[in-house]
């Protein structure tokens, strides 16, 4: 139900921001089960209706995965936070990006399931780099080196463990 | 965390993935950059070829841009030739092109001299017009169909 609740929020843009911040802190918690790449690819657009009597449920912006009633309902969680912040992510990256690394939250889940959560982030942290403007903050946002050859702290230090860049040498 | 375990995680999954979406995007600069971080130094020189010689050929010089994209390319090359990173063909092209350019700047500042100065052997060769640097050591126009190129 807290999964449905959730979609619904996430279904209106003015209770957009909400669904995004209750999914986060479900994930925190250990609360939210996102789909497998099996189960989402099971429903097709076309399946896209709320249907009360066989539980092959997909809510209209294909962010709540039920295939049947003995599988618990799951959150396309990096859906939600993609669609939330492809809004501001040319304008805003690093806020962006922080909302993008929530994802990994779902790092833990069981299976193959938080193998593909980390996929997907990794997938999302591509698209923001890609689709931030260009500009001093693009340059923070990554990294890069300076004119004397040393590399200029990014974002990336919050998220990678700082021997993953300090590896990397400089031009 | 983004739970990547090392520079070449890092690399495979991050930096070389969004390179290649921002070079098919259309965002050179931005792909050489990815690219440099990740340590494809053979790629970086490359592109910057492709893209130099291309905003030289750009009618008005390719703007902005190609003024961002030169900038980052006399860094990048700079420290290339320092480290000796990446050497070859790709990489001779790119100091040439460079030179080639401040050669057409110092041309359209009306320093000739300078221009002479920076590139004194080359043959310019634009879209549809052939600068030759004769023995006179001045400037010359001349249309393609005429000019022996050297």
């Amino acid at each position: 139900m807290v999964l449905q609740a959730v979609a619904a929020l996430g279904e209106h843009l003015e209770t957009e921001i909400e669904a995004v911040h209750l999914a986060i802190a479900l994930a925190y918690h250990g609360l939210l089960r996102a789909p497998s790449r099996a189960e989402s690819s099971d429903i097709t657009p076309r399946e896209c209706r709320v249907d009360s009597t066989c539980c092959s449920v997909l809510n209209t912006l294909g962010l709540l995965v039920s295939l049947s009633s003995s599988i618990p309902p799951a959150l396309s969680f990096s859906t939600l936070v993609w669609r939330y912040v492809r809004q501001f992510v040319r304008l805003d990256a690093k806020e962006a990006l922080q909302y993008v690394h929530t994802v990994t939250l779902g790092a833990d889940q069981p299976g193959s399931i938080g193998k593909e959560q980390l996929e997907l982030a990794w997938d999302l942290v591509r698209r923001v780099i890609v689709l931030a403007n260009a500009g001093p903050a693009w340059d923070e946002l990554v990294g890069g080196f300076r004119a004397d050859g040393m590399r200029f702290v990014c974002l990336f230090f919050c998220l990678v463990p700082a021997r993953v860049l300090t590896e990397n040498s400089p031009v | 965390m983004l739970k990547l375990n090392d520079t070449h995680e890092l690399n495979a999954e991050i930096f070389v993935p969004a390179a290649r979406q921002a070079e098919e995007s259309d965002r050179v600069l931005q792909a050489i950059k990815l690219y440099n971080l990740a340590g494809e130094y053979t790629t970086v020189v490359n592109s910057l070829a492709t893209a130099l010689g291309t905003t030289l050929a750009a009618p008005g010089g390719g703007g902005e841009r190609a003024r961002s994209l030169e900038a980052a390319a006399i860094d990048i090359i700079r420290h290339y030739e320092r480290m000796g990173r990446a050497p070859g063909r790709a990489r001779d092209a790119v100091v040439k092109l460079l030179r080639v350019r401040e050669a057409l700047d110092a041309k359209a500042d009306g320093r000739a001299d300078r221009a002479l100065e920076v590139c004194p052997h080359f043959v310019i060769l634009c879209t549809h017009v052939v600068y030759v640097n004769d023995e006179n050591r001045s400037w010359s126009q001349q249309t393609l169909s005429r000019s022996t190129v050297t």
